[in-house]
């Protein structure tokens, strides 16, 4: 245990000086409403520290740590706000390739030198993922949408209906008959994905499909959570640095009450998120996992829109951070399922956890 | 100055909504309307001047301005009726502040000679006009301003900048208030000074906003030479000449039209995304349908009493810009929350539901040209603070 917090801790550390580097790099530049490619050399780099199969197991090149452990640093990603689809390309689909046991996919994961997505979701707001798109043949047909993280070069893991049952398999993002749309997010895009008899390999079905990706779901929600409480605080220490340097009526900013206590009220709000996210990581519930994303989504959003109005002017400009926290903000707070989602998922699952 | 000839005040009210209706119905044009897409869409530049002088052709142009100026010179109600007509006809906004804000100064604090030299050219679009009030330490506290205008001779010589100056880019001219004097009170020793963007010393440097836009500007004087006749009222008196407007600023800042925009495009996302059986999207829908409905009635109700009273606006209508910009995030904050996975994109979308429909949006430039209407004209803490001391007579 305790060799364990020690690994965290420095797990930490290099990934501060790392994030800090890149943050203050040109790389780290982000434009508003254009899908931003993922950047092959900082992957590689990324690979290089271990991080892409952080959780795989040793014999796939990963480092074998705990979903608790891949937590902490993504909430350090938040905290530098890094537009880097971390979540998206590297956790969702290694969960899947170590379900699948495939040690040379998962290698090739690991080491960054092939790219992967998951594409999963049948509808947006659905849950569904094993219903639209058809296996025939050996070929797919159908629709995916948000899936994330779809790169030039990217090898898809695709959940269909086959024959009835639920099955994931791999498809080449340039196969012939692919349509994509491309929508732009924070750290990439989102697209709608349409198949028309594309080759499809089988790796997991039924059961072990089903299982596979709940597992890579749950993987992702528990890390947006993390990613946004460390967003959302670090958009609130930026904001008070900020009120405290600004002085208007000749009295600094953040002597004014209304403006102190707000600030006030969203600390007590990440503690809350960050508090449930931790348990959610350690020991939780699938109900505690759903309460940590429905809360993390919320506050994060909530911060980083009131960080815009307690910067004034300055914060409806690109030239401060707060529109980069606000859009990632955006884009982890309603993806993987947005907060009131997620509170009635946590609804549910706490009702039945809860013995008559 | 040609005095406007037709006098549609004279019109009953029936008879004003009428012919303003018929008129937007044949002469807006449809691709510049206001949708889902861009519900809150505001046009600049060459778009922009070209409507306003359509409406001039028409004589729809600067319903405020008495006639004798060539304004349309309508009663308080009738400009009310106007600014609904164009809010039902999804009239893209623009800011004209020759219009809303410089024109009825110079005819309430401005020399002849200078209503009979600008007013003409801010009605034809010879001259766009621009707000350069803010510096970078003069916010809120807008009084603590520091560009300083020398006066030598015939000539002031101004040195400072300016910031969040919307639209310079776009604009010819900058009306500004710049430190012309020393006094014990930082209100005094301003004055409101009317600048040519084409003088040299002047650099504009747009600013990009949060929806990716160069919507406002920085603008830098170096030693720029103005006549002494651009000074509006008196030297050291700028403070009272740019505060004669706020209130009505106030009035159509509060206008419940943004809201009304967003809460459209809200309805049609919970059609579209097929959540009308949704019991808590409804009730948070019922919420907003409810504040927003409620809001006209007051907005109409302190407006009816501007009207009545023959009076400016009084401190209570900081009330209504508190109200509609809050209104207005919670709205364009439902818009994204009901809309799941949307919800994180940023910019276009198209966005389907349970039926074969498609809408294209951009939910995120909605949540963000929301955003700062809580801050600009006076920021709602500092709203507070006015209705807190002057309403309610909290003592400080
Ligand atoms: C989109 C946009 C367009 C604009 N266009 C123009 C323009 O054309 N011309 C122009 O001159 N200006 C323009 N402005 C500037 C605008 O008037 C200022 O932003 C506004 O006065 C607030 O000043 P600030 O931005 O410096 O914020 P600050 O004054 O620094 O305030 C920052 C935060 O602190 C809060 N705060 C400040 N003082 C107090 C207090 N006493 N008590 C409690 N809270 C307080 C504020 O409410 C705010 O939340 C524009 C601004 C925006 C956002």
């Amino acid at each position: 245990m305790q060799e364990m917090d020690e690994f965290i801790a420095m797990l930490r550390d290099s990934a501060e000086g790392f994030l800090a580097d890149f943050q203050a790099s040109a790389a780290a530049q982000t434009t508003i409403a254009e899908p931003r490619p993922l950047q092959r050399e900082l992957w590689s780099a990324m690979a290089d520290l271990g991080w892409l199969g952080l959780m795989l197991p040793e014999a796939q090149g990963g480092l074998a740590l705990p979903l608790s452990a891949a937590a902490e640093l993504v909430e350090v990603m938040g905290r530098y706000r890094f537009p880097v689809p971390y979540i998206e390309a590297a956790v969702l689909p290694a969960q899947v390739l170590a379900s699948a046991g495939n040690d040379p996919l998962a290698a090739q994961l690991a080491s960054g030198e092939q790219l992967f997505c998951l594409a999963w979701q049948d509808h947006p707001g659905s849950e569904e993922a094993f219903a639209d798109c058809t296996l025939q043949d050996g070929k797919i047909s159908g629709n995916k949408s948000f899936v994330a993280a779809l790169e030039p070069g990217s090898k898809m893991l695709v959940c269909v209906n086959a024959n009835g049952g639920a099955a994931i398999g791999l498809v080449d993002s340039a196969a012939a008959g692919i349509t994509v749309r491309r929508s732009a997010s924070a750290s990439g895009s989102f697209c709608r994905v349409s198949f028309d008899r594309v080759p499809f390999e089988l790796l997991l079905s039924g059961a072990a499909a089903q299982q596979a990706l709940a597992s890579a779901l749950a993987a992702g929600r528990l890390l947006a959570s993390a990613f946004l409480s460390g967003l959302a605080r670090a958009c609130l220490r930026d904001t008070v640095e900020y009120l405290n340097q600004r002085h208007q009526f000749d009295r600094k900013l953040s002597s004014f009450q209304t403006v102190s206590h707000r600030c006030v009220d969203m600390h007590i709000h990440i503690e809350l998120a960050e508090a449930v996210w931790r348990v959610a990581a350690e020991s939780g519930t699938a109900a505690t996992l759903s309460a940590a994303k429905a809360r993390a989504s919320d506050v994060a959003q909530d911060v980083c829109r009131q960080a815009v109005q307690l910067h004034g002017a300055m914060g409806f400009t690109e030239e401060c951070a707060v529109g980069e926290y606000l859009r990632l903000a955006l884009q982890y707070g309603n993806w993987l399922g947005g907060a009131n989602a997620m509170r009635r998922q946590f609804q549910s699952l706490r009702q039945a956890e809860v013995p008559v | 100055m040609t005095p406007m000839t037709i006098d549609r005040d004279a019109l009953s009210d029936e008879e004003f909504r009428g012919q303003l209706r018929a008129f937007l119905a044949e002469y807006y044009p449809a691709e510049l309307k206001q949708d889902f897409y861009r519900p809150f869409r505001r046009l600049r530049g060459e778009p922009a001047n070209q409507w306003l002088r359509t409406l001039q052709q028409h004589g729809w142009r600067a319903p405020a301005w008495p006639r004798e100026h060539g304004g349309m010179g309508l009663s308080f109600r009738k400009q009310l009726i106007y600014h609904e007509e164009l809010e039902h006809a999804g009239v893209a906004r623009i800011i004209d502040l020759g219009e809303t804000q410089l024109g009825p100064t110079l005819i309430k604090l401005g020399s002849a000679a200078q209503c009979e030299h600008y007013l003409p050219r801010i009605l034809n679009c010879e001259h766009v006009w621009c707000q350069g009030y803010s510096e970078p330490n003069a916010g809120s506290d807008l009084a603590s301003l520091r560009t300083s205008a020398v006066l030598e001779g015939d000539e002031f010589v101004v040195n400072g900048q300016k910031i969040w100056t919307t639209h310079a880019n776009d604009s010819t001219h900058i009306f500004t208030l710049v430190r012309t004097g020393k006094y014990a009170k930082k209100q005094q020793g301003i004055s409101f000074l009317l600048i040519d963007l084409n003088t040299p010393g002047i650099t504009i440097r747009p600013i990009i906003n949060l929806a990716g836009e160069d919507e406002f500007c920085e603008v830098f004087f170096d030693n720029v030479r103005v006549p002494r006749d651009n000074l509006v009222g008196e030297l050291d008196q700028g403070w009272t000449v740019a505060k004669a407007l706020l209130g009505y600023e106030r009035v159509w800042i509060g206008s419940p039209a943004l809201a009304g925009k967003a809460l459209d495009l809200g309805q049609h996302l919970v059609q579209q995304l097929g959540l009308e059986s949704d019991r808590g999207v409804m009730d948070q829908l019922a919420q907003l349908q409810a504040d927003l409905h409620d809001y006209r009635l007051l907005y109409s109700r302190i407006c009816d009493a501007i009207a009545d009273s023959g009076k400016p606006p009084g401190p209570e209508v900081s009330m209504l810009k508190v109200y509609a910009s809050e209104l207005l995030h919670r709205l364009t904050e439902f818009n994204v929350s009901i809309s799941g996975e949307y919800g994180a994109v940023v910019g276009d979308v198209e966005l389907a539901g349970p039926s074969a429909e498609v809408t294209a949006t951009d939910l995120y430039w909605q949540l963000m040209m929301a955003r700062p209407v809580t801050i600009f004209a006076g920021a709602n803490e500092i709203q507070r603070d006015i209705l807190a001391k002057t309403v309610l007579g909290l003592q400080a």
